[in-house]
């Protein structure tokens, strides 16, 4: 077998999305929001859907959410991410607008504990957590201390 | 594909009645083979011309899908066959969504006299450029920039990670079980097993085999996910008045519809993650046909994913949504058990799970034998079929009834 290719890694300084992981290796979890009225623009489209307006921030957001739909991946098909295998691919909703959904892993957690609409929470970590370093600190998230069931 | 469609339903003049489908013609099937797209779609028109009686000279029109790369063209066209004439083309065409909708942007040329004998024609080398590492169906995914930044990154890719993601939703959501997903495998398979020409023509699968798969990429297993090929696929159409100077009996296009996701090729943002773009597409063509789903014999439904089948099953109307898992199981799939015995007889070729990844199109030449009787897994009696096409970011309905 070749050995397996570095990981796929975010453009930091000119991708769509640098603000993020910018924002991120400062440990706080930002998306971008129209200033005018609080809708969310993700992923950016550089106009408000809500209210048309282009005043839009990165803005700083609480790092809790619910898992939305999730998928152990036990076989890399894109061979870049053999190193991580297996692991948790997860879509999560954001606490502050449950519609707005975050694509991310989750760590440090069971296969079989998940379910729709289970509190989690931002952990600021390698992009390559637990498989290999990358030197980028990502937002992945796991489960948070109390239980329940949000309405996702 | 780099392709994005309006979102929502689309307005689509009337065609009923108006185009004939009157040839069709496959390649042979395989694994990686070193083929190329143009042998291969030489040999499913040779076919095609075959079955239509037509000649080479007698194509005035060339539909293809122009966001794959290395389809035909018209003048591949006329100096492999030594032609000279004009050839209306068309890259809203092959397969994908695209297989059903073709007949409408067809009719449009030949109501205005632009082409009367129009060739609709895919070819795909996907799994000899996937064992080169040179390409596949992930490419398109890849190379867009959003993705790139906010999912590629994280481990969101390629497709089959995308559609676990949406069958463990509609678990959720509908209390949907893995053991359905595998009648659709299981049914696909027995379709494959009749089926001359199908790629896992010698290969059984029991939902008991299904069910003792690890999931690969959990919850789906290998066996929820489409076949990679090397193929071709096409058919022949002209205007339903000259339906009758051809040698095979024809197939008459009844409805046409056609939809677009909200949010193109991000998946993971599509407000309704659990359903497909056939929400949109299917009621325009039953209001075009005049027909709901319960009047349809046969259904062939783009599958490249068990999940995606489901879904289809029901954003197309066969089952209220959120029911397809109760819907699909036991036989109820099978082409022998048929409409009258509660059944809905469903890809009867084995589908892209099971007979090739030819992406659409060879859907479309199934459901032609199917209403001609001529199919290898024939259901009795067949007079109306609908093909769901999809793209991922689109969805077209295709309703045709035999001549």
């Amino acid at each position: 077998m070749p050995e397996a290719s570095p990981l796929p890694l975010p453009d930091l300084e000119h991708g769509p999305i640098a603000p993020l992981w910018r924002a991120a290796s400062q440990g706080e979890f930002r998306l971008p929001r129209c200033i005018s009225c609080g809708a969310f623009d993700w992923y950016p489209k550089g106009e408000c859907a809500q209210c048309h307006s282009l005043d839009i921030d990165w803005c700083k957001l609480s790092g809790r959410g619910s898992l939305f739909s999730w998928a152990i991946v036990r076989r890399a098909l894109h061979r870049p991410l053999a190193p991580l295998t297996p692991y948790i691919s997860a879509i999560i909703v954001i606490a502050e607008d449950r519609v707005t959904r975050f694509v991310t892993r989750l760590i440090d957690c069971e296969p079989a504990e998940l379910y729709a609409g289970m509190p989690v929470e931002v952990r600021f970590a390698d992009l390559g957590y637990q498989a290999t370093a990358t030197g980028i600190i990502a937002p992945l998230f796991t489960k948070t201390d109390t239980t329940g069931r949000d309405e996702v | 594909m780099a392709f994005k469609a309006d979102p929502g339903p689309a307005r689509l003049e009337d065609i009923r009645g108006k185009v004939a489908i009157v040839g069709i013609g496959e390649a042979a099937h395989s694994a990686a083979s070193g083929r190329s797209p143009d042998d291969m779609a030489f040999q499913a028109i040779d076919a095609a011309l075959r079955d239509a009686g037509l000649k080479p000279e007698q194509v005035d029109g060339l539909m293809v899908t122009g966001s794959t790369a290395g389809q035909l063209t018209a003048d591949r066209f006329r100096a492999h066959y030594g032609l000279d004439h004009e050839i209306w083309t068309s890259g809203k065409g092959g397969a994908f969504s695209w297989a059903a909708t073709a007949p409408h942007e067809a009719y449009a040329a030949i109501a205005t006299g632009q082409a009367s004998v129009i060739l609709n024609v895919f070819a795909i080398n996907w799994a000899s450029q996937q064992a080169a590492d040179a390409g596949g169906p992930a490419t398109a995914h890849l190379a867009e920039e959003m993705k790139a930044n906010a999912e590629v990154v994280f481990g969101f890719i390629p497709q089959p990670v995308y559609f676990a993601h949406v069958a463990r939703r509609h678990f959720e959501l509908y209390g949907t079980r893995p053991e359905q997903l595998g009648a659709i495998a299981v049914n696909s398979r027995r379709h494959a097993n009749g089926h001359p020409g199908a790629v896992m023509r010698e290969k059984v699968l029991t939902l008991e085999q299904y069910s003792a798969r690890e999931p690969f990429i959990d919850p789906l297993r290998i066996e929820d996910c489409c076949l990679i090929s090397d193929g071709a696929g096409a058919y022949i159409m002209t205007s339903a008045e000259r339906a009758g100077d051809f040698p095979k009996p024809p197939v008459i296009v009844e409805g046409v519809g056609y939809g677009g996701a909200i949010e193109g090729m991000h998946f993971a943002m599509e407000p309704e993650f659990a359903s497909t773009p056939h929400r949109f597409s299917a009621p325009g063509a039953f209001a075009m046909a005049g027909l709901s789903p319960a009047d349809v014999d046969v259904l062939a439904v783009y599958d490249p994913f068990t999940i995606v089948a489901l879904m289809a099953i029901e954003d197309l109307g066969f089952c209220p949504k959120g029911d397809a898992g109760q819907f699909v199981e036991g036989d109820r799939l099978a082409f022998d058990r048929g409409r009258s015995n509660g059944g809905l007889p469903f890809n009867t070729h084995g589908g892209m799970l099971s007979h090739s990844y030819l992406l659409g199109i060879n859907h479309v030449v199934e459901l032609v034998r199917q209403l001609r009787g001529e199919a290898a897994n024939q259901v009795r009696n067949a007079e109306v079929a609908v093909y769901g096409g999809y793209s991922g970011v689109d969805a077209g309905t295709l309703i045709m009834r035999r001549g």
